[in-house]
């Protein structure tokens, strides 16, 4: 099966989670792939986070403000496509701070103010780790 | 093959070039008011319908068209489709296509006065005069379609 986290940013809360999934978080964030990384957020493409325990392949998508939306329409993709939910798993990731992080991720288009906002929104994803954690699927 | 046409809200020229693409609207000939608003989901929709994938029929080759509404997610939702499709290797069973760059102001004007703010009295006439303005441009992007999807299917 394929585990997709969607969240307003591809590169931030939706990588921690889905590390957090595979049991491969780092004590330092920005050693995570592609967190931080832009320019792979605007391709669009899902990022592929690697394989779990269970054999599953995980990815990472930022999707913007509305996730629900994206959410709903990603499932009805992959039911016209003819796959099922055995195929696709798609698992929104929600967090408070997912406005101020996406308020630091246009300021740090400066480059000059880049270290701080990366700084500023591992604080918040740290103070939403519970949150995500509560978030992510759970296998038997 | 899927052909997903998709715009902001999936309302008005998504759903006029998928009807463009069923020939349910004549290509050289620019729709009146009651053609339009014969067009299932042209100027109807509401905010539940974001995000829906709405089937609107199948065309002469059997692919199967379908409209949807994005909001504001631009460009990018093509690769989003395109690379979900991608994760369950049905990459190649998919064509999505933006309508928005051909969406005027009127379009834009009228269809949040309709939709939107809910004074379709107002807007109604406004989008429909954006859309008749737009309509050659639509005509086009859905031949370009039409021909990639022929094309696809040759190689």
């Amino acid at each position: 099966m394929n585990i997709l986290f969607i969240g307003s940013s591809g590169v931030y809360q939706t990588v921690l989670a889905a590390n957090l999934h595979m049991d491969t978080i780092p004590t330092d964030y920005k050693q995570l792939p592609c967190f931080g990384d832009y320019n792979m957020e605007q391709s669009g493409q899902p990022l592929f986070m690697g394989i779990d325990n269970y054999g599953n392949r995980i990815y990472a998508l930022g999707v913007g403000s509305d996730v629900g939306m994206v959410q709903k329409c990603l499932e009805q993709l992959v039911t016209i496509l003819g796959a099922s939910a055995d195929d696709l798993l798609v698992i929104p990731i929600l967090i408070r701070s997912q406005g101020s992080i996406s308020f630091l991720q246009q300021v740090s288009r400066w480059r000059a103010l880049r270290p701080l906002s990366i700084a500023l929104i591992i604080k918040l994803l740290k103070k939403d780790l519970p949150s995500i954690q509560a978030q992510l699927p759970q296998f038997t | 093959m899927k052909i997903i046409y998709h715009c902001y809200g999936g309302s008005h020229s998504s759903v006029t070039a998928a009807a463009l693409h069923l020939g349910w609207l004549d290509k050289d000939k620019l729709p009146n008011y009651e053609e339009l608003m014969a067009l299932p989901y042209y100027d109807k929709t509401n905010d539940s319908d974001f995000g829906s994938i709405r089937f609107m029929g199948r065309d002469d080759m059997e692919n199967e068209i379908y409209v949807l509404g994005k909001k504001s997610l631009g460009n990018r939702f093509n690769h989003i489709l395109m690379g979900v499709a991608k994760i369950i290797n049905q990459e190649d069973q998919l064509v999505v296509v933006n309508v928005m760059k051909h969406v005027n102001w009127s379009m834009k004007i009228g269809g949040f006065t309709s939709r939107r703010i809910n004074i379709p009295l107002l807007g109604r006439p406004v989008v429909i005069w954006g859309t008749r303005k737009a309509f050659e441009h639509m005509t086009r992007l859905v031949e370009a379609t039409r021909l990639r999807v022929i094309n696809s299917k040759q190689v």
